[in-house]
């Protein structure tokens, strides 16, 4: 069986060379959010994302969670809700008042 | 007046002198008047109570040292919050130099269980692992358990990935004003954020998207 694999991997050797793992195809969709690939890496992700319906939906997920968060930034950095103690108070009151001397 | 700061435009640092005159409130009540909202403020930020502390005194210390005169109270606090943001961005840069233990672990994994170790489809998905189809996640939007879950994830993240992710997805900044305020290379910053976003993305999946019963 080891001529049919040859086979197989000179086939798809071709493609392979321009087309990317799917580590680094969730990379680059990361870091396209952030700058323009260049040409060939556009290409290699496009060729990828054709073939790969796991990547695809990566994609679309993580530029969920990017205009999820862009968009709500206040259910994102909504606390419970927390108060400074009353030690924190008091030493906070101190060091103005030493401070305002 | 608004609770909320985070809408602000964000100019690349605020300036640190009161906006206008008039009258200061007495610095022995800003502790009373401001502390609490600054503290929460600092918190979301820091995610340390020891650190938020910190921010606030020198935020109170910074403004008492700045000038006493002012227009009134909501103007004298967002002067308050302005030199408060200032200080969190020191304890950023601080922190992005102190790379710790977690974060190292954290950057050696890269979801490398979910990907084929070796052979012919090595770096690909490991299909049964791979990202499942999230049907209509628009609609969590608006659920509160939804944002809550999303808060958790985030929580889990090292601090300095916390916070190159919360200053670029959720304050907005353009990754050039925020590697020169954390002094970091871009590709760094990118890969942060690539890894801030798999590890939420993992986390929103299991936890909200694939869990029975909670996103329909």
């Amino acid at each position: 069986m080891k001529w049919l694999k040859n086979i197989v991997t000179a086939c798809f050797g071709g493609l392979a060379g321009l087309s990317l793992n799917c580590k680094a195809a969730v990379r680059l969709q990361s870091e396209a959010l952030e700058h323009q690939l260049s040409f060939r890496q556009r290409l290699g992700l496009r060729l990828h994302l054709l073939l790969c319906v796991w990547c695809r939906r990566y994609g679309k997920q993580i530029a969920f969670i990017h205009h999820a968060a862009h968009s709500h930034p206040d259910e994102m950095t909504k606390i419970v809700p927390q108060q400074l103690s009353s030690e924190a108070r008091e030493r906070l009151r101190q060091k103005i008042r030493a401070e305002s001397k | 007046m608004s609770t909320d700061h985070a809408n602000e435009p964000r100019p690349p640092l605020p300036a640190e002198h009161p906006p206008a005159a008039g009258q200061l409130s007495d610095p022995e009540q800003w502790v009373e008047l401001h502390g609490d909202y600054l503290f929460k403020y600092a918190l979301m930020r820091l995610r340390d109570p020891a650190r938020a502390e910190d921010a606030v005194q020198e935020t109170f210390l910074a403004a008492l040292k700045g000038g006493r005169s002012f227009a009134g109270r909501s103007a004298e606090k967002s002067w308050l919050v302005g030199i408060l943001k200032n200080k969190i961005y020191d304890h950023y840069r601080k922190n992005s130099r102190e790379t710790s233990f977690t974060d190292l672990e954290f950057y050696a994994d890269e979801e490398s269980d979910r990907f084929v170790p070796d052979g012919l489809c090595q770096d690909g998905w490991i299909h049964e692992l791979g990202p499942l189809d999230w049907s209509s996640p628009g609609a969590s939007l608006d659920s509160e358990l939804f944002w809550q879950t999303f808060r958790d994830c985030s929580s889990h993240l090292p601090k300095t990935v916390a916070a190159v992710f919360s200053l670029r997805e959720v304050d907005g900044m353009e990754s050039k004003e925020i590697c020169a305020l954390l002094n970091i290379s871009e590709s760094n910053l990118w890969v942060m954020l690539h890894r801030a976003r798999m590890a939420l993305r993992r986390c929103l999946e299991t936890n909200w998207f694939a869990k029975p019963g909670v996103a329909e």
